[in-house]
């Protein structure tokens, strides 16, 4: 679905030659898509793509539904022990969305489902033009709310006693040299001996099993310049809240912003 | 002796560097093991490729699937399955349901027309769809084919696109047209003309395409004889035909219309297009649906060409507004000077929203600073969009752009179909920016070509690599991989980071003020540690160095303080003038320590495998790394660390996984970010960077040319007649060549015993009719047994002469007379080449004269005949009967061609004269103008022939020939060496060339091009076709008559990369003219069908093959390799009796004995396994470290077995041992092909590497020698002579030629290791053939060894290298090559120990 919004904005501004009455009319962006049934299927994840789905089901659902149309979840296993500590995380949202879904996900130990609403909701705080394209475009990320992006976070490392969440990420790709084929192989994104990424989403591991800061999951269909300004945002600043950092975890990564590669 | 000993454990490889090496040993990418270290440079790509189907969704089985890149274990490319693209509807309920079946090469639509499926069967009432698609490659696999004929059995529409490849077009009319009347509608889009033949719309079909008198039929043919774009054309076709179609009436153009609307659709390619389009061929054509009216919307059509951003909510079709909403975004901040991309986009993947990759090359680039300005064309010409967008808007002609990469992957115009290089060319060289074409994976996912060894898809390489280097595309770096399951395109984090800096570095070139930018000359030392600093094939390095500061000095560039000469920059560079007898003496321009290296080099940690930890042996001292070489101002003089293992056996036979040394990747981590270069210059012909461990071709993060040449943009000087290894360097280390001359050609001339034979033939010519004649004649014959020709030429007795009559003695005259002929006229390159200087008038002389020689009969605008064709007729002969005679040895028409080969040289001569002004260069000859001021002025070549036997020459044909003569004499000397580097580091185009023979395609001239091979598909041509016949025929008869009337059963031979792009294929025609097999080309011009040729025209039985070829070879012909293998088969498939089919014969005895089909034991063709090279004997006789023969034929067995099938041509080489020793059994003859005067035989350790000879005799099971061949095309008079002839010819002409080596002399030390890499390679011919007599070492010896003068000069000179001389002596002797006297071997011994002595004095 995704796509063909995508075509209508382009073809918006073309210059239209005379078309049948039949033909759809040319229509603005429409800022919150339907459930689609098409398109999905460039859902590339990783992981991670903008356009969750179930295994089996490829080309079905988009992300951009809610997470609420996913149906019953698959990766219910150790639902029922809920995290202490969700509930204490405040849902703080200078945008004013609502992250009590998300809570909900992580509070019944859902990780399939919070990172598909994560994923969803980081267009959301990206804007209505990411809406409208369906996918985020790095610059924007530096628009999004400090608070935002730190209630995400937060409740993911509630969620899942530290060992997930955007700024657990962010620790170990600084740790990683900010080189992405170590980091990757670091969280798990890849694995055998070519380092074959992981198919999305069914090869992913959504669970506490999986190894610290597996998840959640960014898209790299587009390449890793979202998933380093997401890492890179302020929210995630050592003196933005959370711990401070050790004076190893510095020297790293000044070692590391050396080095831009 | 003992240091003898020791000397062959040091003494490194030599790699052939000096003269243009075809090949060398390069060990595989580590792919095999598990070390956590190797794990670490194990990750290659950085991304997810959508979901694996329900089924196979388990994590941890992927290893187990089987991603070997091969196929699985069907030798296929491709693995994919066609069932991932099947979309059933999930309820009929009762509507019409309609099969649709596809084939497209635009893996974009797989995912688009999934979609619009699935949006018409959850919304539509009548009718909904099951569509299956398959990918172009999957169709190679039975099973799926059997799948595809099954699904066409039930379909109601197929659909095809793109369908430019031959073979597989074939199985789509195979499998399609059986069904085609039964199909309700049959939708072919541009595709080869025998699949539009396929379509069928209603009473629309190109049945009759080409020969109806139909609109589109009319249309294509016209276009086609135009030469005009095809695909284009019908492009143009459908914009335009709505209009005509208008006027016709409306039932009879209906059918036609819906296809053109069906096209319009298509190209439009969003799911809204394509569910109109897949509605109106059902509503239109399936009967079940007759009635039915839908809804459909006319097609949204989208600008033919524009510019789209994601970030943009249109696509402009104007640069000024673009810019207007670009410059006022609020996102992104660019400095002030930005450098702009200009991107090139396939709009197809626009429009079907398969534009992931695309998006990632704009972001990471806008993130990376730059600006970009991404532009986009509908068909397949994309001069279109670049011609109107990348311009600066203010109307000035200049490029806003200031690099520009192609995303496409295809060549600029013309796509797959039809290429228009010179139309390209013409719309870079008027960009003039630095242009770069980059490759999404087309023919695998991503999985398979992360597993492939040889990397991207052969087919793929041919259309997308070797196409866009005709237009002088740079780096061909894959940044976009394929999704297996939706067949969609996403970006390779690394590889679009990668690919994003290089193009800026190579745009900042642009951006920064000469005086500012870092050069990084790199100069190349083989054999390593043995003071061979700055050597390079034909080049003077440091003087070519010295000249190049000199004129970036000029431009503004900071060079320092310049040594005021070419020897001081040398001293500089080695520190100190005893620095060339040991390397530890070359000046360390940095210390790295380890620390500093590990931080630096992100590969370190993989290298250590291979070499320990940092800092290892090499290149190192105490704890740090050494970089070697010295910086003037901004520009830093750097010497390449050598691979490291040369003389290391052990490696040599086992190097399948190494690694460059920690002392390499410091190297190249200096220069990217320690020394921040700008760019590298590579200095001449060859260094090992691009020859290091990776992919064949489309590298990925983990392939060492990659790693260590980083982001820094890469110049090469390279030789211009190399452009097979020029293209290995282009398509590894990202090189943009330059291409330099090879130093001007004299005739070898004759000396000593060789020119008193001379005088003494012609006094017998003069005295003939004598009674003095037979004494002169004895005199002959005695002196020309002292130069031993007995060997080449049938002499009796001296004592005889007076029993001979006059023919007899005339034959024996003859044949020596043409001997002595063939020896003097032999080219020989002399001396060293400077950058920027072309030759004089007078060097010109000899090139001229041999590409006067040849006939061009394909020449445009006219066929030129050669000089010596047009003198012999004005004398009533035909240059050919004269050809033949003197080979037969007739004295008459021996002298006769001498005659005219004088003739020619003088009418040459006269005409250069004529053209060379008073410095010696060719100018205006001031005297010349004043003659023709007077009208008196006669043309030099008719002064020339003036009053001789040849004044009646045809005029006209002459003027012809001349006028040509003229144009090639002002390319030679129409130099742009420094010119382009100068242009290159400004950050613009570098025009592309042909690399090759300059006497045969002179388009190789003016230097100073960017060197490319050709398209592969191109060859054999016919021209090279006329000539293998004429020269297997010489072959084969010669062989009979040697041998008692017998046909050789089988012939051994080796193709070289090289020598079929100069020749255009004439050896791999050679071969199936060998096995009666004809290639023919398909109805685009590419050559990939095969004719057998009958018996009755054969004249002959067909002859067995055993087809080596060389690892560049593979390299570049993959393709044309499993061409020949469909020829040897289809030869050995005939039903034909033994004795006039040797493959049949072979194949059959050998299937029964092996237990295999025919077919596969006529497996012919062999290589070396991917990212191998050479037999690595080369190494191991250069490296003295073998012990007996038996070891270097394991080699060979070892390295060289690889078979290549046509039946499973994803597979690549695979071990085939058992084979090919079962097909060396039959082998009678040995054969290779000289393709070069420049590189003979002994010039390279290349020729006898590759000669299976004793091997042969050693597996026949009657123990025969067999005999061998070498075919010489080089000059108008081709020759087949036997090795030993050859053998003999090179040392008269090379090593034993005083010419020769005080040539190689006057260039000091170079001098004396040419000498000695000749005597080597003599040996090595000793050691695989046995063909070298012992009168060539004898006078060998006497030469350099017993003149103490000669001695003395030697050793002075290049005290290291007369050492391997000296030792190379009595290595021959000991190894029982040479039998030498007692006292000679004294000597030798003595002499060594004297220069080990000096050597250590030295030091």
């Amino acid at each position: 679905m995704a796509h063909i919004m995508q075509q209508q904005r382009l073809a918006a501004g073309v210059q239209q030659r005379p078309r049948s009455s039949a033909a759809r009319p040319v229509c603005a962006p429409r800022p919150q898509p339907a459930r689609g049934g098409s398109a999905s299927s460039s859902g590339l994840a990783a992981g991670g793509s903008p356009f969750a789905c179930r295994a089996g089901k490829l080309d079905e659902v988009s992300l951009f539904a809610d997470s609420s149309l996913l149906g019953p979840s698959s990766a219910s296993a150790g639902a029922a022990a809920a995290v202490a500590g969700v509930e204490s995380v405040e849902l703080k949202s200078k945008l004013g969305l609502d992250y009590a879904p998300l809570a909900q996900y992580l509070q019944e130990g859902d990780f399939r489902k919070a990172d598909d609403e994560t994923r969803a909701l980081l267009i959301k705080m990206a804007g209505p033009a990411a809406v409208a394209r369906s996918w985020v475009y790095f610059t924007e990320v530096k628009t999004i709310p400090v608070e935002d992006l730190q209630t995400v976070d937060a409740l993911w490392r509630a969620g899942s006693k530290g060992k997930f969440g955007y700024s657990v990420q962010k620790e170990l790709f600084a740790q990683t040299a900010r080189r992405w084929p170590k980091f990757f192989k670091q969280i798990d994104w890849t694995v055998g001996e070519n380092n074959i990424y992981r198919k999305w989403p069914a090869e992913f591991i959504y669970s506490k099993d999986a190894v610290k800061g597996h998840l959640p999951l960014t898209n790299a269909l587009r390449g890793t310049q979202l998933f380093e300004a997401l890492l890179g945002h302020p929210a995630f600043d050592k003196n933005a809240g959370g711990k401070a950092p050790g004076i190893e975890e510095r020297s790293k990564a000044a070692g590391a912003n050396t080095l831009k590669f | 002796m003992q240091r003898l000993a020791q000397q062959r454990g040091l003494g490194a490889g030599a790699q052939g560097a000096g003269t243009g090496a075809k090949a060398f040993s390069v060990p595989k990418a580590p792919l095999s093991s598990s070390r956590p270290a190797r794990l670490a440079r194990q990750v290659i790509a950085n991304v997810a490729t959508g979901p694996r189907p329900a089924a196979k969704a388990v994590q941890v089985n992927m290893l187990d699937e089987g991603f070997d890149g091969a196929g699985g274990n069907k030798g296929l490319f491709t693995s994919t399955n066609p069932e991932m693209r099947r979309v059933v509807p999930d309820d009929v309920a009762g509507r019409v349901k309609v099969k649709v079946v596809y084939t497209v090469l635009e893996a974009q639509y797989q995912s688009a027309l999934s979609s619009a499926v699935k949006a018409i069967n959850a919304s539509n009432k009548t009718v909904c769809f099951e569509i299956v698609g398959y990918l172009l490659e999957e169709l190679r696999d039975p099973e799926n084919f059997a799948t595809f004929q099954q699904d066409l059995a039930s379909a109601n529409v197929f659909i095809g696109s793109l369908i430019f490849i031959e073979e597989l077009a074939e199985k789509i009319v195979e499998a399609v047209a059986p069904v085609r009347d039964r199909l309700d509608a049959c939708v072919i889009f541009p595709s080869m003309p025998a699949v539009m033949k396929l379509n069928k719309l209603g009473t629309f079909s190109m049945a009759q395409l080409g020969q109806s008198k139909s609109m589109i039929g009319e249309f294509i043919k016209s276009a086609r004889k135009n030469n005009d774009n095809f695909e284009e054309g019908l492009l143009k076709l459908v914009r335009t035909l709505p209009k005509v179609l208008k006027y016709l009436p409306s039932d009879k153009a209906q059918d036609a219309r819906n296809f053109v609307q069906s096209l319009q659709y298509w190209l439009g390619g969003n799911s809204e297009n394509l569910q109109n389009f897949l509605l109106t061929i059902a509503g239109e054509y399936v009967p079940a649906l007759k009635g039915v009216t839908f809804q459909i919307a006319d097609p949204e059509l989208f600008p033919e060409v524009g510019i789209w951003h994601p970030m943009a909510t249109t696509m402009y079709e104007d640069l000024k507004e673009y810019l207007n909403w670009y410059d006022t975004r609020r996102d992104v901040e660019f400095a002030k000077d930005a450098p702009v991309v200009g991107l090139v986009m396939q709009r197809s993947h626009l429009v079907t929203g398969d534009e992931g990759h695309y998006a990632g090359v704009v972001m990471e680039l806008e993130a990376r600073g730059a600006k970009v300005v991404p532009v986009f064309a509908g068909g397949l010409d994309f001069s279109a969009p670049v011609k109107k967008f990348f311009y600066d808007p203010l109307g000035s002609g200049k490029a806003f752009v200031d690099c520009c990469v192609s995303l496409t992957g295809f060549a600029l115009v013309g796509g797959p179909a039809r290429q228009d290089a010179p139309k390209a060319i013409e719309a870079l060289k008027e960009l003039n920016v630095p242009y770069l074409v980059s490759l999404p994976l087309v023919f695998q996912t991503t999985e398979e070509w992360l597993g492939s060894e040889l990397g991207v898809h052969p087919v793929q390489v041919a259309l997308q690599v070797a196409l866009p280097e005709l237009d002088g595309a740079l780096e061909p770096i894959v940044f976009a991989g394929r999704d297996s399951n939706t067949g969609k395109s996403h970006s390779l984090p690394d590889r679009v980071a990668s690919l994003c800096m290089r193009a800026i570095n190579w745009a900042k070139l642009r951006k920064k003020a000469n005086a500012e930018k870092k050069l990084a000359i790199t100069v190349f030392s083989f054999p390593p540690d043995k003071g061979n600093v700055g050597t390079a094939a034909y080049l003077n390095v440091f003087g070519s160095i010295f000249r190049v500061l000199r004129e970036l000095r000029k431009e503004g560039y900071d060079v320092g303080l310049l040594p005021a000469s070419q020897d001081e920059l040398i001293q500089s560079v080695l520190q100190a003038k005893e620095a060339r007898f040991n390397s530890s003496d070359l000046n360390i321009a940095y210390r790295m320590p380890v620390s500093e290296y590990t931080k630096l080099c992100e590969y370190s940690e993989a290298l250590e495998e291979n070499w320990g930890k940092p800092p290892g042996q090499l290149n190192s001292q105490g704890n740090d790394l050494l970089i070697f070489g010295k910086q003037f101002g901004n520009v830093f003089i750097g010497v390449q660390p050598t691979f490291g293992y040369e003389g290391d056996p052990m490696r040599l036979l086992f190097s399948r996984s190494a690694s460059p040394h920690h002392g390499f990747a410091a190297y190249y981590t200096f220069l990217e970010k320690v020394f921040k270069a700008d760019a590298v210059l590579h200095f001449g012909t060859h260094g090992s960077l691009e020859f290091m461990p990776g992919k064949q071709v489309g590298m990925s993060g983990v392939c060492y040319p990659d790693s260590l040449i980083g982001s820094i943009p890469n110049l090469y000087y390279y030789a211009a007649n190399n452009p097979s290894e020029a293209t290995i360097a282009k398509r590894r280390s990202y090189a943009n060549t330059i291409s330099y001359l090879t130093p001007p050609a004299e005739n070898a001339g004759l000396y000593k015993g060789l020119k008193e034979l001379k005088e003494l033939i012609s006094s017998y010519q003069s005295m003939r009719d004598s009674g003095r004649a037979e004494q002169i004649t004895a005199t002959i014959i005695e002196t020309a047994r002292q130069c031993n020709l007995d060997k080449d030429v049938a002499l009796p007795p001296a004592e005889d002469a007076g029993s001979l009559d006059q023919e007899a003695r005339d034959l024996v005259i003859g044949n020596v007379y043409r001997k002595l002929m063939e020896i003097e006229s032999r080219l020989l390159p002399c001396g060293l080449h400077i950058v920027g200087v072309p030759p004089t008038a007078e060097e010109a002389v000899a090139t001229l004269v041999n590409i006067a020689e040849l006939d061009r009969p394909d020449q445009k605008p006219e066929p030129i005949l050669g000089l010596p064709g047009i003198l012999a007729r004005s004398i009533g002969r035909d240059i050919e009967s004269i050809y033949a005679g003197s080979n037969k040895g007739v004295l008459a028409d021996v002298d006769l061609l001498q005659r005219i080969t004088a003739a020619t040289r003088v009418c040459v001569r006269e005409f250069v004269k004529d053209r060379t002004g008073l410095d010696g260069r060719i100018g205006t000859n001031f005297l010349t103008t004043l003659v023709k001021f007077t009208g008196l002025y006669v043309d030099p070549w008719v002064r020339a022939l003036q009053g001789s036997e040849f004044a009646a020459a045809d005029r006209l044909e002459l003027v012809t020939v001349f006028r040509y003569l003229e144009f090639c004499l002002e390319q030679v000397v129409k130099d742009n060496e420094l010119g382009a580097l100068k242009e290159a580091l400004e950050g613009r185009y570098t025009e592309p060339g042909p690399g090759g023979d300059p006497i045969r395609n002179p388009s190789v001239l003016p230097t100073g091009k960017n060197i490319h091979a050709l398209d592969p598909q191109s060859i054999p041509t016919a021209a090279a076709l006329k000539s293998a016949r004429i020269i297997v025929e010489r072959l084969l008869v010669r062989e009979k008559d040697n041998n008692g009337g017998k046909w050789p059963e089988t012939i051994a031979l080796v193709l070289w990369g090289t020598d079929n792009i100069k020749t255009y294929g004439e050896s791999l025609a050679q071969v199936m003219m060998m096995v009666g097999v004809k290639p023919v080309a398909d109805s685009l011009g590419r050559v990939n069908k095969l004719e057998v040729i009958p018996l009755e025209e054969l004249g002959r039985p067909r002859v067995d093959v055993v087809v080596n070829c060389s690892g560049v070879f593979r390299d570049l012909f993959v393709n044309q390799m499993l061409l020949l293998d469909r020829a040897i088969k289809l030869a050995a498939e005939q039903d034909e009796p033994d004795e006039m089919n040797f493959v049949r014969k072979h194949a059959r005895q050998q299937a029964a004995e092996m237990g295999m089909s025919l077919r596969d034991a006529a497996t012919r063709v062999f290589s070396n396994s991917s990212g191998s090279y050479s037999s690595n004997v080369n190494l191991a006789v250069e490296n003295s470290s073998w012990s007996d023969e038996s070891q270097l034929q394991e080699m060979y067995l070892k390295r060289k077995s690889f078979a290549f099938n046509s039946d499973r041509p994803g597979a690549g080489g695979e071990e085939g041992r058992d084979i090919f020793e079962r097909a060396l059994k039959t082998v009678d003859v040995t054969f290779q092909n000289l393709d070069s005067s420049e590189i003979s035989l002994t010039d390279v350790s290349h020729y006898f590497d590759s000669d299976p000879t004793k091997l042969v005799q050693g597996l026949r099971s009657d123990g025969k020698a067999p005999s061998s061949y070498i075919a010489d095309t080089t000059t108008a008079n081709a020759q087949v002579r036997t090795l030993g002839e050859t053998v003999r010819l090179d040392a008269r002409t090379k090593l034993l030629n005083p010419k020769w080596y005080e040539g190689m002399l006057s260039s000091g030390y170079e001098g004396v290791r040419e000498i000695q890499k000749r005597l080597t390679n003599t040996m090595g011919w000793s050691a695989t053939s046995g063909q070298v007599d012992n009168w060539v070492y004898d006078e060998a010896n006497s030469t350099f060894i017993e003149d103490p003068e000669m001695a003395a000069r030697l050793m002075d000179a290049n005290p290291n290298s007369f050492r391997k001389l000296v030792a190379t002596f009595l290595e021959a002797n000991g190894r029982g090559y040479w039998e030498a006297s007692e006292e000679k071997l004294e000597r030798l011994r003595q002499m060594y120990a004297d220069v080990e002595d000096k050597i250590e004095g030295v030091e």
